[in-house]
Order: C-alpha cells, then sequence, then structure tokens
C-alpha cells in the first residue's frame, strides 16, 4: 500500500501543491479563515472561470493542473484566488481567445483611468445559471489530454502505513484515485 | 497608484493582482467573449443561493426521515436533488455518516474539491496549506484546533476527495434534540459540522 501511494505521490502530482502530510504550515484556524473571498475581485474572478469553463473558452491541461506549472516559489506566496487567475489567464491563452500582453495593455489602460468596457448577453446568463444547477458527471484527470471517462477508485490507507507510527494512534485515509494512476500488483 | 483621478473611483487603490483581475474582465467583456452581468450572476448566485443552508436541509431531513436517510446514503445524487440541490462540483456525491465508532472529515489536499451545491464555496481555512496537509497526517490535532475532541476508540476516517468524486458528512443527530422540528435542526448543523471539523449541538437558541 505503502507503494502504491509512493507511486501516486510520484505520478505528475509530485510538487508543493500535493501538501498531504508537509510540515511547516501552521495552524489551521486563523483570524480570516472563516471568510471564502476577502476582497470583490476574487468572487470575481471565480465567476470568470466558471465562465471559461462552461462557455469552453479555454484550452489545454484543466485548471488545476495549470495551477500546478507555477514554479513552487510562486505557488506558494500567491493567495488561493491568484492562482486562479494564473490558471484562467493561460488558459484562455492557450485557446487564442486572449493573446499575451493583452491584458497588460488593459491594466495600462485601466490605470490611466479609462472606465472598464463592459459587455451585456442576457443569453449566456441564462446559459450559466443553468449550467451550474445542472449535473457534468463526466471527468478524466486534469493533467492529461486523455479523452473521455475515467474511473475513480476510493483506496483506503491504514495512516500507519503512509506515516508511520503516531502519537495519533491510527486512522484511515481513503484517496480518491484515477484508474491510471494505478498499477497492477 | 498614486493618480488622484483614479483614486476617485475607487475607495483604495487597487492591488497590482486586483489590476490584473479586473483587465482580464475587461478584455474578455471587450471582445464579447464574457458578459458583465453573467459575471454578476454567478457571483450572486454563490453569495446568496448556494451555501451550507442547502446542506443543512439534506441532513436534518435525513435525521428525521430513515427511508431519507437511507436513500441519500445508497445514492446521494438522487435524495440530494430530491430536496432541489445538485449542479457543478455536486456532480457525483457521496455521503458518509458520522457512528458512534467512526468520525468522517472531508479534505483536498491537492487543492480544494468541495460539494458546491450542499456547502457552497469553501472557507479560507479549507483551501489553504496547514488543513490541506495535515487533516490528513494528524486529524485529531487538527480537530483540537476546532474544539473537537474524540474517545481514543473513535476511528477517524478522512476523505481525499481529490478527483471526481464530493464528500458530504452525515453528522449524528445530538441525543437532546428529541421532539425538535425539522427546521429547528437545520439550525444547529453547521458548514463544519458537514465537513468533519465540528459536531452539532443542541442550543437553547435554536430549540425556542
Amino acid at each position: 500500500l505503502r507503494r502504491a501511494y509512493l507511486e501516486y505521490a510520484n505520478r505528475g502530482v509530485d510538487g508543493v501543491h500535493d501538501m498531504g502530510g508537509m510540515d511547516g504550515f501552521g495552524q489551521v484556524v486563523e483570524p480570516g479563515g472563516e471568510i471564502v473571498s476577502a476582497e470583490r475581485w476574487e468572487s470575481r474572478v471565480f465567476a470568470i472561470h466558471m465562465v471559461e469553463e462552461l462557455e469552453d473558452l479555454g484550452a489545454g491541461p484543466g485548471a488545476r493542473a495549470v495551477r500546478e506549472e507555477m514554479p513552487a516559489a510562486d505557488y506558494l506566496a500567491a493567495s488561493y484566488y491568484e492562482r486562479w487567475l494564473f490558471s484562467v489567464e493561460r488558459r484562455l491563452e492557450r485557446s487564442g481567445a486572449i493573446a499575451p500582453g493583452e491584458v497588460e495593455q488593459m491594466m495600462r489602460r485601466l490605470h490611466d483611468g479609462e472606465p472598464a468596457p463592459t459587455h451585456r448577453d442576457a443569453a449566456m446568463t441564462e446559459r450559466m445559471l443553468a449550467g451550474l444547477a445542472t449535473v457534468h458527471p463526466i471527468g478524466r484527470p486534469p493533467d492529461t489530454d486523455r479523452f473521455g471517462p475515467e474511473p475513480v477508485y476510493s483506496v483506503a490507507f491504514a495512516s500507519c502505513d503512509l506515516w508511520g507510527p503516531s502519537e495519533e494512534g491510527v486512522w484511515t485515509v481513503a484517496l480518491d484515485l484515477w484508474e491510471s494512476y494505478l498499477e497492477a500488483p | 497608484v498614486s493618480d488622484d483621478h483614479h483614486d476617485h473611483h475607487h475607495p483604495r487603490p487597487a492591488s497590482a493582482v486586483e489590476l490584473r483581475a479586473q483587465a482580464l474582465e475587461a478584455v474578455l467583456a471587450e471582445r464579447g467573449l464574457v458578459s458583465t452581468d453573467a459575471i454578476d450572476a454567478v457571483v450572486t448566485l454563490y453569495e446568496q443561493d448556494v451555501g451550507p443552508q442547502n446542506g443543512a436541509k439534506v441532513v436534518a431531513r435525513a435525521w428525521v426521515d430513515h427511508a431519507y436517510r437511507e436513500r441519500l446514503l445508497t445514492n446521494a445524487n438522487p435524495a440530494i436533488a430530491e430536496l432541489g440541490f445538485g449542479g457543478v462540483e455536486g456532480d457525483n456525491m457521496i455521503v458518509v455518516a458520522n457512528t458512534p465508532r467512526v468520525h468522517n472529515m472531508i479534505v483536498c489536499t491537492l487543492c480544494s474539491c468541495y460539494p458546491w451545491p450542499v456547502l457552497g464555496l469553501p472557507p479560507t481555512w479549507y483551501k489553504s496549506p496547514p488543513y490541506r496537509a495535515r487533516a490528513v497526517s494528524e486529524p485529531r490535532s487538527v480537530l483540537r484546533e476546532f474544539g473537537v475532541e474524540l474517545d481514543d476508540d473513535v476511528e477517524i476516517r478522512v476523505w481525499d476527495s481529490s478527483a471526481e468524486v464530493r464528500y458530504l458528512v452525515l453528522p449524528m443527530r445530538p441525543s437532546d434534540t428529541e421532539g425538535w422540528s425539522q427546521t429547528e435542526l437545520e439550525a444547529i448543523v453547521t458548514r463544519d459540522c458537514m465537513i468533519g471539523t465540528a459536531l452539532p449541538t443542541a442550543r437553547e437558541s435554536a430549540a425556542a
């Protein structure tokens, strides 16, 4: 089991983002931890991400895999929604929806006091609200270009097989693993 | 940003990342790819309509209706849909029930997978490094931070939901809530109870 877990850890998801069991991050319960998003732009980045996904405006690996492309130091320094901004921008660039440098150019225009362009499309709003309420059961690992759904297995490990003995005793860690992350024994 | 004209339009200068986010939205609007009102609608949806109040209705119903509880634990999606909830990030739901011998917790060690239709968007602590790191490797220490002390003989099961399945914890109904209405019960089912980092408790105010 430990070998299977290590195989999993070494299979594309070995990086600073793969945080299970890492030391040194400190307390979970901290001031400010209760809120979903601290600032307005964060909620809007979330919404831009959802529009990009449901309107199929982006391309390339899935959003989480794109965030994992960030250099480790940048990933750790970035706030949660900064990582989302990074991934949605990259996916939009990769589809050609936006050109490299275009965002910087708009930043200069806004900084110079130009009002931000807006666009209204009631049909898109309706599509978004319908899409968000709809089940989308087909999935595949975000770090692959394989087409089509892939089964996911919940694989249970005894904590002592993953981390060794602990003063907390033994507990169960159940990992959801894509079929392609598993190896035949 | 030291431009006085700019400050006139903003209560405080925009940070670099905020300006970048505004610029991305502006580029997409200018190109007609993203509608400003669609962004507004998505933000409002998750601020007002989709949140842990939905999950609380699911849990309270399971507490008062044994047949519903069985449906929920056997095949969660249709049972949750019976109450009108479902959608993105709740596509493949599994509900895990706490018992006197088993306590469940959910985490996403890789990012922030979370059952949006029943819990809304996750709080900051859920998607931050300390919880992602420690929930799997020292769950009792994490629970202690939340004020939860479990007996030594309770098995903790940590569900790392980093693929397509989304989990919801069905907490145990507190024993001193007999005769409470479903609505009264909903009021004591907090978000953290359904993540597994808190236990519901009977409160006087909720029963009043």
